[in-house]
Order: C-alpha cells, then sequence, then structure tokens
C-alpha cells in the first residue's frame, strides 16, 4: 500500500525533496567544510540543475510560466497597493470631497449611483449596495491572499510535522495517521471546507482567519502524504544512518 | 499465458483486501465526521432556532435529536441510524434527511452525469486531435483550449453563460430544475429518465432544456482536464514499444492511433474520470448555486447558513457514502481491467 503510494506523490515531491535532504545534513554541521571555490561550484551546479527545465522547456511552456508568473504578480501589486490603486474604498458609497487636516476623508452627501453601468468614472460600474465594482475587486485580492497565504501556512504548519513524525516512527501511530489522513483526503474539499467554517464559526467570527483555516485543513492530508512517504525512503539513506 | 492464473488470483486477493479494508475505512470516515460536528461548542438547537423559539420548543427539538444524552451514547445511535439508512432529522425542516436527499440527490446524479457525458467528449475528441497533431496550431490551440476552460471559475463563467444564454438571447431557461408550468408526474425523481418511463415528451425536454447550462458549463471546467489527461497518455502510449512494433508491422496509421494507443490510454482516464464522478456527485455545490440547481449540494449550503447542525451532519454522512461507494468501485474496476494494479 505504502508503495503505491510512494510512486503516487514523486512527482509532486520532486522538489520538496532537496530541500528535505539539505536541511537534514547542514543543521548539525557534520558536512565537511568545502574550499570556498568548490562552493562556488557546487553553487553553481545548484543553481544549474534549478534552472534546467527552463532552458530545456520549449517556447509554449515558458509563455506558460511568464504568463503565469505575470497574472500572480499583478494580483500581488493589486493586494498589496489595494488602498493606493482603488479609486473607491473597499465600502465607501459617498463621493469623497477631499481630506481634512487630520488626514482623515471628507465624504460629500451625495452617493455612488446605484447599479450604474460602466463609465469613465466606474469602469466596471456599480453594485446595488453603490460600490464601485473596480475597487471591490483591487480589494478583493487583499482578501483572496491573505486567504492564500494563510490557509497554505496551516496546511503546511500540520501535515509536514506530522508526516515527518508519522514517516520516521512508524509503527501503530503511522498507521492510524495514514488511515485517517486518506479517510479524510477522499472527502469533496468543499464540502470539509464547509463543514470546518460549520465548526469554526462557533469558536471564533467569520473572516479571512476562519476562512483560511478551513480551507487549510482540507489540504492537510496532501501535504501529510508527500512527506510522510519521502521520509520514508529518505530515512534509510547513509547519511541519517551517519548522523545518529 | 502462464502468468493468467496468478493474475485472476491476485486480482481476486486484491479485491477482497480492499473489501476487507472498506468497513474500517467507512467507520473511520464516519468517526471523524462525528467528532468534528459534535467538537463544536454551544447548544445546536439554540444555534439554529435562534432567540426566536420558546423553551419548550428548545427542549422537544433537544430531546426529538437525544442531545441530552452522553456522548458515546448518541455516537451509537448515529452509527446504528447510517447503517440503517437514517441520516437524522433537520432542526429547520419538518421532512427527515432521508426524504430531503430523495428529492434533492437525483437532481444532483442528473447533472453529474450530463456534465460528466459532456467533459469525456471534450476530452476525448480535443486530447486525442491534439496528440496526434503534436506541436502543431492545432495542439496548441487545444492545449490552450484546456487551460483557460479548466482555469474559469464556474460561478464566472456560469454567470456570464446565464447572461448570454438566458438574459440576453433567451434560447435557454435558467435556475430550477423546470419550468413551474410543468407538473411532473416523476416516480424517480430523475426527470430524464421518468421523462422516457411516463412518455411525457414535455417533461424529458422540460428538464433537458434547463439541465443545457449547468452541465455544459460543469462539463467545460472538467473537460479541461480530460483534454490534458488524453493528450499527455496518448502521447505517451504513442511512444511506446507495443506502438512502435505495431507500425513496424505495417499496421495502417488510424488503426495504430485507435486500437492500440487510445484503448491503452483510456485506462488512466477512467480512474480520473471515476474520481472526478465521487467528487462531483458531493461537490457540484458552486454549479448548483451559480445556476440555483435544487441539487443536494445547495441543500448543505443552505442548511448550514441556517445553522442546522443535524442535517449538515446527516447530508455530509451521505456525501461521504456516495464517495466511498464510487472510490471502491473505481478500485475493483480499474484492477479489472489493468493488471497492473495489484497489491
Amino acid at each position: 500500500m505504502a508503495r503505491v503510494k510512494a510512486s503516487d506523490s514523486e512527482p509532486a515531491g520532486g522538489d520538496l525533496a532537496e530541500t528535505t535532504s539539505t536541511d537534514l545534513t547542514s543543521p548539525d554541521g557534520e558536512a565537511p567544510p568545502a574550499p570556498p571555490e568548490g562552493r562556488m561550484a557546487a553553487l553553481r551546479a545548484r543553481v544549474g540543475h534549478a534552472t534546467r527545465p527552463w532552458y530545456a522547456a520549449n517556447r509554449m511552456a515558458r509563455g506558460f510560466v511568464i504568463s503565469g508568473v505575470l497574472i500572480t504578480l499583478v494580483f500581488l501589486v493589486m493586494a498589496i497597493f489595494a488602498d493606493q490603486i482603488a479609486p473607491y474604498g473597499e465600502d465607501q458609497y459617498r463621493i469623497q470631497t477631499g481630506v481634512d487636516a487630520e488626514g482623515e476623508p471628507e465624504f460629500a452627501d451625495e452617493q455612488i449611483p446605484r447599479r450604474a453601468p460602466p463609465s469613465a468614472a466606474h469602469p466596471f460600474g456599480t453594485s446595488s449596495a453603490r460600490f464601485d465594482v473596480l475597487s471591490r475587486i483591487i480589494h478583493g485580492a487583499r482578501i483572496a491572499f491573505g486567504v492564500i497565504a494563510l490557509s497554505t501556512i496551516v496546511a503546511m504548519g500540520v501535515g509536514v510535522p506530522l508526516g515527518l513524525l508519522s514517516g520516521y516512527h512508524g509503527g501503530r501511530m503511522d498507521r492510524v495517521l495514514v488511515f485517517l489522513m486518506d479517510a479524510v483526503y477522499a472527502f469533496p474539499p468543499l464540502i470539509l471546507a464547509i463543514i470546518f467554517a460549520f465548526v469554526l464559526q462557533q469558536y471564533m467570527s467569520p473572516g479571512v482567519p476562519t476562512a483560511a483555516i478551513a480551507v487549510g485543513a482540507t489540504y492537510i492530508p496532501q501535504y501529510f502524504r508527500v512527506i510522510r512517504n519521502h521520509t520514508l525512503s529518505v530515512k534509510e539513506e547513509t547519511f541519517v544512518e551517519a548522523a545518529r | 499465458m502462464a502468468s493468467d492464473g496468478s493474475g485472476s488470483r491476485g486480482l481476486r486477493r486484491y479485491l477482497l483486501t480492499r473489501l476487507a479494508l472498506a468497513p474500517l475505512f467507512l467507520f473511520t470516515l464516519l468517526t471523524t465526521l462525528f467528532v468534528l460536528l459534535r467538537l463544536a461548542p454551544g447548544d445546536p438547537v439554540i444555534a439554529a432556532l435562534g432567540g426566536r423559539a420558546s423553551p419548550e420548543r428548545i427542549e422537544r427539538a433537544r430531546q426529538a435529536l437525544g442531545l441530552d444524552d452522553p456522548l458515546f451514547v448518541q455516537y451509537g445511535r448515529y452509527l446504528a441510524d447510517v447503517v440503517r439508512g437514517d441520516f437524522g432529522q433537520p432542526i429547520t425542516d419538518p421532512r427527515t434527511v432521508t426524504e430531503i436527499i430523495a428529492t434533492r440527490f437525483p437532481a444532483t446524479v442528473e447533472l453529474t452525469v450530463f456534465a460528466l457525458i459532456v467533459a469525456v467528449t471534450l476530452g476525448v475528441v480535443v486530447g486525442a486531435f491534439a496528440a496526434q497533431r503534436r506541436d502543431t496550431v492545432f495542439d496548441i490551440g487545444g492545449r490552450l483550449l484546456g487551460i483557460v476552460v479548466y482555469a474559469a471559475p464556474v460561478f464566472w463563467t456560469g454567470i456570464l453563460a446565464q447572461l448570454l444564454f438566458a438574459n440576453q438571447l433567451d434560447l435557454l431557461p435558467t435556475g430550477n430544475r423546470l419550468s413551474a408550468r410543468i407538473v411532473a408526474d416523476a416516480p424517480t425523481g430523475f426527470y430524464l429518465l421518468d421523462g422516457i418511463i411516463t412518455v411525457n415528451g414535455e417533461l424529458f425536454f422540460g428538464a433537458l432544456e434547463h439541465l443545457v447550462l449547468p452541465g455544459v458549463t460543469l462539463g467545460l471546467l472538467i473537460g479541461g482536464v480530460f483534454i490534458r489527461m488524453v493528450r499527455v497518455n496518448m502521447l505517451q502510449t504513442l511512444r511506446s514499444d507495443y506502438v512502435e512494433s505495431a507500425r513496424a508491422r505495417g499496421v495502417i496509421e488510424n488503426r495504430v492511433l485507435f486500437h492500440h494507443a487510445f484503448r491503452n490510454a483510456l485506462i488512466p482516464i477512467i480512474t480520473i474520470m471515476g474520481l472526478q464522478a465521487a467528487l462531483l456527485l458531493g461537490g457540484a455545490i458552486l454549479t448548483e448555486t451559480t445556476f440555483s440547481w435544487p441539487g443536494l449540494g445547495s441543500a448543505l449550503v443552505d442548511f448550514v447558513r441556517a445553522r442546522d447542525y443535524a442535517a449538515a451532519q446527516g447530508i455530509a454522512t451521505f456525501f461521504a457514502l456516495v464517495v466511498f461507494v464510487v472510490s471502491l468501485l473505481i478500485d475493483v474496476v480499474n484492477g479489472i481491467i489493468d493488471p497492473r494494479v495489484r497489491y
């Protein structure tokens, strides 16, 4: 069973493999100190190894990578500088006239029109709650990034240590954990996230952290599997033996 | 061949192991669900009924749910109920969860089956075409199509499709499974099936009309995965030794493509298809809410909004059973069609 899964997760665990093996050798400092030029050569080899897929890829694959990076960057900039980029505030429904002495915005009594079609003032139109849709989208990027970052931290923070523990020690705990994780993994992720959010709402008010924990929890089994299977194979290596 | 005997014995052992592990797996799943939902502090009855209900009504609901019993008694009763096919009683709805499943689940199944047909057709046609003409314009176009339909979220495509085909062009209806004017005599709840059984053209075509927009939208989304899968698998099998040797033997190219390469490329696709079916039966929630499709997924969302923990637990349990049964079926089918899958 374990062997089948190890090969399952091989492609996904490809780049994780390197980080795991370096982590295991470097902290105790027992690796022989390399001469400076050797170190540079090693570094160069490492960079060469890391960038090889890029040079080996064809034009189309590179195009995909570049466009993906660009899209992500645009969203990242939108998320970080939302307040500066967005023409209106996230929940602003009145037209701003200026800034008072303390730097607080001042508003006119005039309201933003309800459900306006796209125009120069509102390129994406306005919603029925008088919000400028473009500004809502720009501010929304911030919320999306918050949830993504936090949920990844949650998923890794739980999945990676559990996977290491389970793979390294094995035994009954390993079997129970694998079974539990498989059961959770089989469940439709969206339903699982809804259930988590449902439970969480008893503990905390809804918001970015609640959503992030609910989403992150559904990804724990994936990190667990990759790390556990890799730990299983790496722990038999001689350098782990030597460190012991 | 000599390995045939051991092969079928291996298959039998594989299936038996899988079946023997099944109850344990299901038990883990149900226990996890129960623990998760019972972990929440606070009184589920008060959460669902709010401050409006009288103390007597709250007390009655508590007793009906058996919330005053110790936790392990509730747990035992929950397992026993599930075994008998009883998924409990919602707090905010007089019907039982089993009744709700009976009316809502057929809608989800119809949507899933329709979407899978669209997805497989799209995936196989475009994927095989792209693989055959590798690195040509068709290949790049097919791959781009796959990425675009996969990357577009269903609530986005869904809303645009409704705007265009329902509001602007007025070609297709949207929302719900049938127009209100059709009075359906539906013995099974699967409207397409019922339309055929009762020879009711109005029911059949009315249901089909309503199914087109959500079904195609969801089908396109999953089709993106299939395009990539079919293409990659075709390319892999086209490189393999037996395709090479078939070509060397002078087998005509079309036969090589469809007889030798395509059939083998289908094996991983069947696995993915099964997994997608399992996920969709429980996970078409976004599509269902975007199109106001009265399936079980949107029912779950409604009950979660109403903080009805009893109904949410029942529906989630049912989904767990569905996923479990479908994934068991996939493993069995895989074990039969692909002799390499044994353990």
